[in-house]
């Protein structure tokens, strides 16, 4: 089953975690990083992944860095300072989310409970 | 991974240039993607692996993604010098300010030919034009990589930030030309001569601020981007 849809809406945290816990990361390495964490079931595609990438960069949540490797250019992207504080509140928002979720998926769920 | 052959290099650089993309930094940022994705697979997978690389890059999707960065740059270049000016308004800045506002009244009463004026109106436009060369050369540095990978791709290469800069140091020469001559047409029955010093020291003040603005803007954004 295509999970895209479910991925579309949570990118941009899953985006500004993994740059709170890498410091800088090109585009590619994200998409890399994504698939070795979850075992290739989550795949972030190229079409969802650079327009997240700009729009978070010109809403001032990353940096960019221009590196020469290997005979071409390499775009790196870190947090900003507002970046960083955006994380924590995405963060809680996505878990309360999931939450929530799971209370309509298992009405007999409590938080804590494995 | 591996490294890529010159042949498979050119393959890609032939495919990336397909999509006729013109923004330096969406260029960088698709073949830099292309080769990292290229290198972790075996060269009897590359030219499937190319082939899906284009269906997921495809024309309209590159065009997309440059056309709103582009826009976003253009925003970014705006709102960024718009916070600059507005901090030659803080507390800190405002002797700055009020030293060059003193030195353009200054000199613009201490002036006595139309000519005279004429000179002080000139000395930002000077600083303008020394900005605009300046930025010219670094920006022909920064991009001589990109373009001399893509030196075959038929269309202009330039840094979709760049641009917006370029444009507003155009836009300063605009606004003196109109500021110099609209009053001699309209109101060419009054005699100006007292209201020139006067007018003549606004104008230098609000051209050097600005192009010190730009400046900054320029000095910010050169630290992460291909200006």
């Amino acid at each position: 089953m295509s999970n895209n849809n479910l991925i579309k809406g949570s990118l941009q945290t899953i985006i500004l975690k993994l740059l709170e816990e890498n410091d800088k990361m090109y585009g590619y390495e994200i998409t890399q990083r994504v698939k070795e964490l979850t075992e290739g079931e989550i795949k972030i595609t190229e079409g969802a992944l650079y327009p997240a990438l700009h729009k978070l960069e010109a809403e001032g949540m990353l940096t960019t860095e221009i590196q020469q490797v290997d005979n071409r250019v390499r775009k790196y992207y870190s947090l900003t300072k507002d970046g960083q504080k955006e994380v924590s509140a995405k963060m809680s928002e996505l878990q309360s989310f999931v939450g929530n979720l799971q209370r309509i998926l298992d009405p007999e769920w409590k938080p804590g409970l494995a | 991974m591996r490294q890529l052959t010159e042949i498979e290099l050119q393959e890609i650089r032939r495919s990336i240039m397909r999509k006729e993309i013109s923004s330096a930094e969406i260029l960088m940022e698709i073949y830099d993607h292309y080769i990292s994705h290229l290198q972790e697979f075996p060269e009897e997978n590359f030219n499937e692996q190319l082939f899906e690389l284009d269906e997921k890059f495809t024309y309209g999707y590159c065009h997309a993604l440059q056309y709103k960065f582009n826009k976003k740059a253009k925003e970014d270049i705006h709102q960024t010098q718009w916070m600059v000016i507005r901090k030659y308004f803080c507390t800190s800045r405002w002797f700055y300010l009020a030293g060059i506002m003193a030195l353009a009244f200054y000199v613009a009463t201490q002036a006595r030919t139309e000519k005279e004026l004429g000179v002080l109106l000139l000395s930002p436009m000077i600083l303008l034009l020394i900005v605009n060369i300046a930025f010219g050369y670094q920006n022909f540095r920064k991009l001589r990589p990109i373009k001399k990978t893509f030196k075959d791709i038929g269309i202009p290469i330039n840094s979709s930030l760049a641009l917006p800069i370029t444009e507003r140091m155009y836009f300063p020469i605009l606004m003196a030309q109109l500021f110099v001559y609209v009053p001699k047409l309209i109101f060419s029955q009054i005699d100006l001569l007292p209201y020139l010093p006067a007018g003549a020291a606004m104008i230098t003040i609000l051209l050097t601020l600005y192009t010190v603005s730009l400046l900054e803007v320029w000095k910010i954004k050169s630290k992460t981007a291909l200006v």
